[in-house]
């Protein structure tokens, strides 16, 4: 597992699934909040972190997204020490 | 006794169904869903087999949600106790993969209680499969079928909408 740390600093945490961590290398990030301030703005925010297939995998906007593990939705307001997850469609059952 | 047990290892149904009907001494119906993993690629038109699913979650979140939807169904359709086993890690073809039970007085609610578990497990629990086969690797989306099953729930809200389908 790797991810970028930063101490001091006001950070999310973002957890990647499935096809998404395959993308990404890795299934954690932690960015600092910066002036992002919706969850849509993670999608540039990862963009100097990421490989651009993920970026590419995200600007639609078609996964779902969770923050602190409840179903939230791209427009929502991120927060220090959230973490978001970043779901494919899900296929349990 | 938990309600919803997210493990790698298989699970005994007999045992389940021996904890269920002791945990719900009044119930008068107790309908068990078993889910195996189907040993072909689940495109249509696929003649390949699978050798076995990867099954990953959200852990904390899955068991969150699923205790979710176990209170919506109890909502919906009274019973005296529910149970979900959902395995996760690699499972193989024609081996046991979920399990919903359900326990109540009558029959009907059991089934649809059930019914509605395993419809929204399926399209709003954080699970994520991937098959593994001759094929090679795929993960899987969200099926049609599965959103079409869970969504004739979404504007009854009470015991009505199943004898629809009888």
């Amino acid at each position: 597992m790797t991810g970028y740390v930063m101490i001091g600093c006001v950070m999310i945490k973002i957890l990647l699934f499935a096809n998404l961590r395959d993308l990404a290398g890795t299934d954690q990030i932690e960015l600092p909040l910066g002036n992002m301030t919706h969850v849509r703005d993670l999608i540039t925010g990862l963009s100097a972190h990421v490989p651009p297939e993920l970026i590419n995998a995200l600007s639609d906007e078609s996964a779902m997204v969770s923050i602190n593990q409840k179903y939230a939705g791209w427009d929502a307001l991120l927060f220090d020490g959230a973490e978001v997850g970043i779901l494919p469609p899900v296929s349990g059952g | 006794m938990i309600d919803v047990v997210i493990c790698e290892q298989d699970f005994d149904v007999g045992e389940q169904y021996a904890q269920v009907c002791a945990l719900a001494p009044r119930a008068g119906a107790v309908v068990f869903f078993v889910g195996l993993v189907r040993d072909l690629y689940d495109s249509e038109d696929s003649s390949e087999t699978i050798d076995f699913l990867e099954l990953e979650h959200y852990p904390g979140m899955t068991e969150s949600l699923c205790q979710d939807i176990i209170e919506q169904a109890r909502q919906r359709f009274p019973f005296d106790r529910a149970r979900v086993i959902h395995r996760v890690g690699k499972i193989h073809a024609s081996e046991q993969i979920v399990m919903v039970a359900v326990a109540s007085r009558h029959r009907d609610d059991a089934f649809q209680a059930a019914q509605f578990i395993m419809d929204y497990l399926k399209t709003r629990a954080t699970f994520w499969k991937k098959e593994v086969g001759a094929k090679g690797e795929q993960w899987l989306g969200r099926k049609e079928s599965d959103l079409s099953a869970s969504s004739r729930w979404e504007n009854n809200s009470s015991k009505s909408n199943s004898l629809e389908q009888e």
